[in-house]
């Protein structure tokens, strides 16, 4: 177990070092001298070529790439995730401003998912081949299938315009969040309930000739308990592989309901070319990534010791 | 209506007699990280910070926190700033806190040199002449000065403010109680108001950037709305407790042309795009009659507006085609540059479809438009950079003048396009002026100039609407929505 | 852990099963309406309207004059209308006779739209998808054959790709090229080829631990031969349905970044842009966004449909290893 630990956090290094060096060259390598940027924002002029110098002088444009790097990394290590071109505000600020409010709809969504998904999943997995388990299979197609942006606007029109249950946009309040999180967690709950029917199914095929024995319905009943205690293992770790799926989907939903956040931040940002929100934002969101599926695998290796890495990120 | 603006406010009103609170919806984001300037949020609407001078509902530039001013000297103006004026926290304004406030916004808003041609910092700007007097110093003669700082931008705060905490200490009728980003703030009465005690204790401003998102608020969640999409209007207007209510305003939706760089440098080609767009059809499609066909780039309620004695381009793609091939264009591929509408004061609405419909009309006349939409902050930087060949603005004024165009042909800064020295001259001519006809003159003549050059492509005079809950009152139309007064909003409950 | 660590368990439930299956496809009424869907966007995407070709000015010159400027492929048109002709007198037209789905705020006729639409999704899915099957299935074999440091650096690359949540590094690989559909073929592709990498690479791992493997080497058969008829039949089952969740998944993102403003530019007639645009009459004229959004949802449904059923096919625990992506 701990030389598991110890093997996976010398790859993480590696692949943190990789994601910082990623994330670097991205900005490096974008077209546009930040010095003419920043200097034309400053003071709304065309700067002149010496002006230009100077500022690439003083902040280090000029030096050799792994110098700049090797910088840009001691101020990273430091919390210091830059300036923008256009705000006076530290980018490390901006992102922690608005980190609450992502985190909120992502643990909101993912409680819509398990809402949705466990039941669905389960009654599916029992009554296989009957009609619930049909609905509930077109039901998590069409999940994966909905583009989050449309099912958003449904959503907006159905339960705010016709039945003025939820409010069209906003966040803070509870009643705010159920739209956002309903959008993002739909897609989720389609992937978990068909991963807890397969895996209760499974788990049932193995107990096939002892539940074909029990005739009574208390015994098929213990069966059924038992085959989704085992299933819940793979769900756990679904659930926690879903981060990535949380942050994609999280740029829509917030664009959609105009909640505030990582996602609307990111989107700005690169619509306005403001690199240095971009890389930063991106680095956050790749060690994020990173060591969630970190502590996925040791939770998984934890739960189930029979399972055997082989060393991948996943 | 009321249950909803209850989930707000502490819900177990008495039925009858006013609301304790108004939810205002804007379209512009009051809270963004570049209105830290002011406390957090922006000056314009929450009526928190004010200006020296206020702008009237006929564009009358009128006293607020000055009660006099005059200009002393070629560059030099002198303010009289009014007494008992109390700050939010009990202090008295005083001449200082104008100077701070001034010397603050030409540090931080590096545009304050040509919005208000304040002087720079290293030449005394501001200064306090005793308690009540305050003296500008312009960077050079300018007529307009006084109507120019007439805007919410030029606001007096106090020294106590601080933009990173969403605290402002101001002088307006409404105190900052709370803000929660990209969301809303929250301002309460301030009771001892120098113009009184506003009618009602609490407004809600809430920022709902998407206008179909804004649109569906209005519905039922907001007793104010600000600019519902035009293609909304109709549906708003089915529902009875609604009215929405239309206002020419002075701003304009046009196409600025690269003067400097081929093909656009060629006045041909600006005139055959001129030509081949229809005014009329944006207006009556697009913008469902809401709106004005431009002739010119400054609106027609404006003093000087050249709108009667501007010969209009009439759609006319055969004479559109003619000058193509008599200019120097081959076939490039025109950049198109928008901004999407996240950032929605200087951009027109719907600028994708317009985009489109220029492209559309272009390509009849057989010249190519690529489409670029970006930010607004990276739109205007490519704008500055002269990169791309025409951009599409919301032009106009939030203060008592409107000439911000002109400065940008005026070839003194290097990030605007020259028009060449007779513009300049005009335009000078009309800064300097003495009297208010010589400059109207000036101005007249130099939007004349624009257009017989083509510098621009003017497409509509922009009609602002609101859509307001029947039961308020006391919410007076003004030409520029950044100036509607907010003190005496009620409603019935 | 990974798919093809046990290529006979799948192979073998194939064999068994395959005839069978074959005949419970055409019974299974969902696959049927997933093969008519596709079969309907091809057409549309094909003959929506004419395609032509521009003949590079060089190869004119070369063939003598004999090859003229543009070579038409396909002369057919179905699309009732022009997509990219505005007609605004007829704008926000419900759907009638004339507009079989209505007309958008420029007049423009939706149907027409939405079928030259369904080639353009239909060509970045195909583009996309070939492209991270070419660069993973080369980089899987390299990687596996070579093993070593090389087979170290290219994982660690693949981790690295890996360590971005997938959609999230499209946009910023998109927002940084600029807005355009090729670029966001190049951001999908970029981050699409590391699965099919995985896969091969463990296919070609297995193949080459094999005893017979061993003496066919030292008999002197060829490397690429070995590969070819392997690797390749080992391979080949579990890329295909990773490729047809993968159009999936390609065209809902594809829409998803084009509704951003990050993909097509109007007035290109792509679905997730029709639908951003359309959303400002969704009270007013309910179809202009509408229509595109019950087109993603089918396209995507389509894929999703048929790339399960072929997965059931396979041993259920390399099929958990190809779960769809989901989008946006």
């Amino acid at each position: 177990m701990y030389r598991f630990i110890l093997r996976r956090a010398v790859s993480i290094v590696f692949v943190l070092f990789g994601v910082s060096v990623t994330t670097f060259g991205m900005v490096v390598f974008t077209p546009g001298d930040p010095a003419e940027i920043v200097l034309r924002e400053q003071t709304a002029q065309n700067p002149s070529q010496e002006a230009i110098r100077e500022f690439r002088a003083e902040h280090g444009l000029d030096d050799p790439i792994p110098v700049q790097y090797l910088d840009w990394m001691a101020d990273v290590l430091r919390g210091d995730l830059g300036q923008s071109y256009y705000h006076d505000t530290p980018v490390t600020t901006m992102i922690i401003r608005r980190f609450g409010d992502t985190a909120e709809l992502a643990v909101a969504a993912i409680l819509v998912a398990l809402v949705i998904s466990i039941p669905a999943g389960v009654i599916s997995a029992v009554h296989t081949g009957e009609l619930p388990d049909h609905a509930s299979q077109l039901g998590s197609l069409l999940g994966v299938s909905m583009p989050n942006f449309w099912l958003g606007y449904l959503l907006i029109v159905v339960f705010s315009l016709y039945l003025e249950l939820f409010p069209v946009s906003g966040a803070g309040t509870v009643r705010e969040l159920v739209l956002p999180a309903v959008t993002l967690g739909s897609g989720i709950a389609a992937i978990i309930t068909r991963l807890l029917r397969s895996s209760m199914l499974d788990v049932l095929e193995a107990e096939y000739i002892g539940t074909a024995r029990s005739k009574g319905l208390r015994e098929r009943i213990v069966v059924y308990k038992h085959a989704f205690r085992n299933a819940l293992i793979p769900v756990v770790t679904i659930v926690g592989l879903q981060f990535g799926y949380l942050l994609n989907g999280a740029v829509i939903v917030e664009i959609v309901f105009q909640r505030p956040g990582l996602g609307t931040l990111l989107i700005e940002a690169i619509f306005a070319r403001d690199y240095p929100i971009v890389q930063g934002l991106v680095l956050v969101i790749a060690v994020l990534f990173v060591v969630s599926n970190l502590l996925v695998d040791v939770a998984y290796r934890y739960i189930d010791p029979r399972i055997r890495f082989d060393g991948g990120t996943r | 209506m009321a249950g909803v603006a209850g989930c707000f406010g502490d819900g177990g009103e008495p039925e009858g007699g006013t609301a304790e609170q108004i939810t205002i919806g804007l379209h512009s984001d009051i809270t963004r990280e570049f209105w830290e300037l002011y406390g957090g949020v922006s000056p314009y609407w929450t009526r928190v910070l004010e200006p020296l001078l206020w702008v009237g509902p006929d564009f009358d530039v009128e006293p607020w926190l000055a009660v006099d001013w005059e200009r002393t000297d070629k560059l030099t103006w002198e303010f009289t700033i009014r007494e008992d004026v109390q700050f939010h926290n009990g202090e008295e304004l005083l001449a200082d806190h104008v100077v701070h406030s001034i010397e603050k916004l030409i540090e931080q808003f590096p545009q304050a040199r040509f919005s208000w041609r304040f002087a720079d910092l290293e030449n005394e700007p501001v200064r306090a002449l005793d308690d009540r007097t305050v003296e500008f110093t312009t960077r050079e003669e300018f007529a307009g000065f006084a109507a120019g700082i007439a805007h919410n931008m030029v606001a007096v705060q106090h020294p106590e403010t601080d933009g990173s905490e969403f605290n402002a200490v101001g002088t307006g009728p409404y105190e900052l109680v709370d803000v929660e980003r990209e969301q809303n703030a929250r301002v309460a009465a301030f009771e001892d108001y120098w113009g009184g005690a506003p009618a009602t204790p609490e407004l809600t401003y809430r920022v709902i950037v998407d206008p179909m998102t804004r649109s569906l608020a209005m519905e039922d969640e907001l007793d104010v709305g600000f600019q519902p999409p035009k293609a909304q209007v109709e549906s708003l207007r089915s529902n009875d407790a609604i009215e929405v209510r239309e206002q020419l305003s002075s701003r304009v939706a046009l196409v600025n042309f690269n003067l400097e760089r081929g093909p656009t440098d060629d006045a041909d080609l600006r005139r055959a795009l001129n030509h081949a767009v229809s005014q009329e059809t944006i207006v009556d499609s697009i913008l469902e009659g809401l709106g004005k066909p431009a002739r010119g780039p400054i609106g027609s309620i404006v003093d000087y507006s050249a709108y009667d004695s501007l010969p209009p381009y009439e759609q006319d793609l055969e004479s559109a085609r003619g000058l193509v091939d008599r200019s120097t264009y081959e076939g490039e591929t025109l950049k198109l540059e928008i901004s999407n509408e996240a950032q929605a004061d200087w951009v027109p609405e719907q600028s994708k479809v317009l985009a489109e419909i220029i492209k559309d009309n272009a390509d009849q006349i057989g010249v190519d438009i690529d489409i670029r939409v970006s930010e607004y902050s990276a739109f205007t930087d490519a704008w500055r950079a002269k990169d791309g060949h025409m951009y599409m603005f919301l032009w106009g004024t939030k203060s008592g003048s409107s000439d911000y165009i002109f400065f940008r042909y005026h070839s003194r800064e290097n990030t605007h396009f020259s028009l060449g020295e007779e513009f300049d001259s005009t335009v000078t001519r009309g800064e300097r002026a003495e009297s208010n006809e010589e400059r109207f003159e000036a101005f007249i003549e130099a939007q004349q100039m624009m257009m017989e050059q083509a510098a621009v492509l003017p497409m509509y005079e922009h009609v602002y609407l609101m859509s307001v809950d029947r039961s308020v009152e006391g919410l007076d139309p003004h030409p520029l929505s950044e100036f509607i007064e907010m003190k005496n909003l009620r409603m019935e409950r | 852990m990974s798919a093809a660590d046990r290529p006979q368990a799948w192979r073998r439930r194939l064999d068994g099963t395959w005839s069978r299956r074959l005949r419970s496809i055409a019974e299974d009424r969902l696959d049927l309406l997933a093969w008519v869907i596709i079969a309907a966007l091809v057409v549309s995407a094909v003959f929506a309207k004419p395609i032509r070709l521009t003949v590079p000015s060089v190869l004119q010159t070369l063939s003598g004059g004999f090859l003229a400027e543009t070579v038409t492929l396909q002369p057919l048109q179905l699309a009732p209308h022009d997509p990219i002709d505005q007609n605004l007198a007829d704008r926000l037209h419900p759907p009638s006779r004339e507009y079989p789905l209505g007309t958008d705020q420029l007049g423009r006729d939706i149907l027409s739209r939405l079928m030259v639409g369904a080639r353009i999704s239909l060509s970045v899915g195909v583009v996309v998808v070939s492209i991270s099957l070419m660069i993973g299935t080369a980089v899987g074999v390299v990687s596996g054959y070579l093993g070593g440091w090389v087979d170290e650096a290219v994982m660690r690359i693949v981790d690295i790709v890996l360590a971005f949540p997938g959609l999230l590094l499209a946009l910023v690989v998109a927002g940084i090229l600029g807005p355009s559909l090729t670029n966001i073929m190049i951001a999908l592709a970029v981050v699409g080829w590391t699965q099919y990498a995985r896969i091969v690479r463990g296919s070609v791992l297995s193949v080459k631990q094999r005893d017979f493997v061993a003496a066919a080497k030292l008999m002197g058969v060829s490397e690429p031969r070995l590969v070819s008829t392997h690797v390749i039949p080992n391979v080949i089952g579990p890329v295909v349905i990773l490729a047809t969740l993968d159009m999936a998944y390609v065209i809902l993102a594809t829409a998803g970044l084009s509704f951003l403003g990050l993909g097509a530019q109007p007035p290109t007639p792509e679905w997730g842009t029709m639908l951003s645009q359309g959303r400002h009459h969704l009270l007013t004229a309910w179809w202009i966004a509408n229509v595109p959004g019950v087109a993603i949802m089918v396209a995507v449904l389509a894929f999703n449909i048929l790339g399960d059923s072929l997965r059931d096919l396979l041993d259920p625990r390399v099929a958990s290893r190809l779960e769809g992506k989901g989008g946006l």
